[in-house]
């Protein structure tokens, strides 16, 4: 929680971080029978924080994919927790990993993105095992995307994702990216800003995907040890297709941080997810999830 | 603090893009039944965008003869916009136009920078000849735009010298090639391609039909789907016989 002090809003929950997570299934899912594809998840502890959004794909031969983003989102969240785990163990020169990991961020990066789709690939490949594909979810396949499902590893498609994953620790920060939706931090002086490059390959409705043949070289990622952020938001693209602009979409967070530090945690994501229905229909109409790490610190309440 | 009160959501946007030949053989009933068709289309357009929740649509016009030129800077809300008859008269600069539309589908440097996280353009090419410059090298490049490629796009061929190969090269579809040989059909043509457009173009897609990522392209699919189905229910549009 948070309480006011002059003009700051200072916490009052003793760790350093705070982290949410909220997800509602769009107006046009609801309209047209489908579920909710969007997963979200955050974790918090004394070291570090964890907030991740999946966005199942929508197009009809990804008629697995609430499935997919859930795994995506569980299955990062494990990768994540393991990856911070390590990082106090030694390495092969007898420092610690978390020296290694501060000098080659890249290098971690990418074992890091390797584990999280090989925990996907073997969790969807799990799921798949227990219940091959019915009629009735092929029965608007087009003849050329049932002939692509089974092929050898068509099947994925079934499952496609994507994942935006944000980690905070005490000295540092990262985030990964496949697919579209947005990741936005805040600096301590209210800037706002999107670190994680953009893959010119989402384009409108087109996005890369966990179930991409390649999907290791479609991820992204930014790691940072010097100013942290106080508060990193990420949300699916039913968030950015509602705002347009990027303007605009800050302008949202800035009110959305706004709303946490008057009313606190609790309350503040109350509010958000009620307020949810109301952004999918009168916005993108898609599923939407957002996810946030806030920095447990004093927030210049203006 | 209330989210309802204190956010404001804005309305998507879509483009509708014109692009008129106004070289010298479009002079006369060609020329003037466009420049009719389109001033009484707008109200239409205009209807569509007020009544429609999912976006708001603008309008951007492109005339192209010993040249090209943008009728307005900026694309146009429909209920602000005003049509100037377009006069004909020079050549056939056709791949001008086509370097002119590329430059400006574009978020660093053209049209969409405002309209980012809009649906995909609608664009209406209309011409009644051949080109007279490289319109070729023009329409590769625009061919590799990506707001091009999820474009609906349709074409009217005026008349009976219209190049209509090439017209098919530019919407990729040989369905969304409409030609017409009368002022008669031309206004008719032209009215139901921009409804049309910008009804499909505009509209948030239910999720049946493939929200990602194959929408834009489900929405192309659908907008030729209704032209066939008008151009069956309006053979006499077509009639070889009615004029131009």
């Amino acid at each position: 929680m948070f309480r006011r002090v002059g003009n700051y809003i200072k916490s009052e929950n003793m760790s350093k971080f705070d982290a949410f997570n909220v997800s509602e299934i769009g107006a046009s899912h609801i309209k047209g029978e489908k579920p909710c594809q969007d997963f979200s998840l955050s974790s918090v502890g004394k070291e570090y924080a964890v907030a991740i959004v999946c966005d199942g794909h929508g197009g009809n031969k990804y008629f697995r994919s609430d499935r997919g983003s859930k795994i995506a989102a569980e299955q990062t969240m494990e990768a994540i927790h393991q990856f911070m785990k390590s990082r106090f163990a030694k390495n092969q020169q007898g420092g610690k990993v978390i020296d290694t990991l501060l000098a080659n961020p890249e290098s971690f990066m990418n074992q890091l993105v390797s584990n999280i789709i090989f925990r996907w690939r073997e969790c969807v490949a799990s799921n798949f095992a227990l219940g091959k594909f019915t009629e009735q979810e092929t029965a608007k396949l087009s003849a050329k995307e049932l002939a692509a499902i089974e092929e050898e590893d068509g099947w994925i498609t079934a499952y496609g994702t994507t994942l935006i994953a944000v980690v905070q620790a005490k000295t540092f920060w990262f985030g990964l990216q496949i697919g579209d939706g947005k990741c936005v931090a805040v600096d301590d002086m209210g800037r706002y800003s999107q670190p994680i490059p953009w893959d010119e390959k989402c384009f409108l409705n087109v996005t890369t995907s966990l179930c991409d043949t390649q999907a290791i070289t479609r991820f992204r990622n930014y790691f940072a040890k010097d100013k942290l952020p106080v508060a990193i938001f990420v949300g699916s693209d039913g968030v950015d297709d509602t705002f347009g602009t990027d303007e605009a979409l800050h302008d949202f967070y800035r009110t959305v941080l706004k709303l946490f530090i008057e009313n606190g945690m609790e309350k503040g994501k109350d509010e958000l997810q009620t307020y949810l229905p109301t952004l999918s229909s009168k916005g993108s109409q898609d599923d939407i999830s957002i996810a946030g790490i806030l920095m447990n610190r004093e927030f210049k309440s203006q | 603090m209330s989210l309802l009160d204190a956010v404001s959501i804005p309305r998507r946007t879509m483009v509708l893009f014109f692009l008129v030949d106004t070289s010298g053989s479009m002079n006369g009933d060609k020329i003037g039944g466009v420049n009719e068709a389109i001033r009484e289309v707008i109200p239409e357009i205009k209807d569509i965008s007020s009544e429609n929740a999912d976006a708001l649509i603008k309008i951007a016009v492109l005339d192209f003869s010993s040249g090209a030129h943008w009728l307005y800077e900026r694309p146009i809300e429909s209920d602000q916009f005003i049509w100037n008859n377009l006069e004909a008269g020079g050549l056939t600069d056709m791949g001008v136009a086509f370097n002119m539309l590329n430059d400006k589908l574009s978020i660093t440097t053209g049209f969409m920078a405002e309209v980012i996280g809009s649906y995909a353009p609608a664009i209406f090419l209309m011409s009644d000849g051949e080109p007279t410059d490289d319109y070729k090298k023009g329409l590769d490049e625009l061919r590799k735009n990506k707001w091009f490629k999820s474009a609906i796009k349709v074409a009217v061929a005026i008349g009976e010298g219209a190049n209509t190969e090439i017209l098919k090269e530019f919407t990729g579809n040989e369905e969304c090639v409409l030609t017409v040989r009368s002022p008669q059909a031309l206004r008719k043509m032209i009215r139901f391609a921009s409804v049309t457009a910008s009804q499909i173009g505009s509209k948030s897609s239910g999720v049946g039909a493939g929200d990602k990522p194959q929408d834009s392209n489900q929405k192309a699919a659908d907008f030729a789907g209704q032209i066939k189905t008008f151009q069956q229910d309006n053979t006499d549009l077509t009639d070889v016989q009615a004029g131009w």
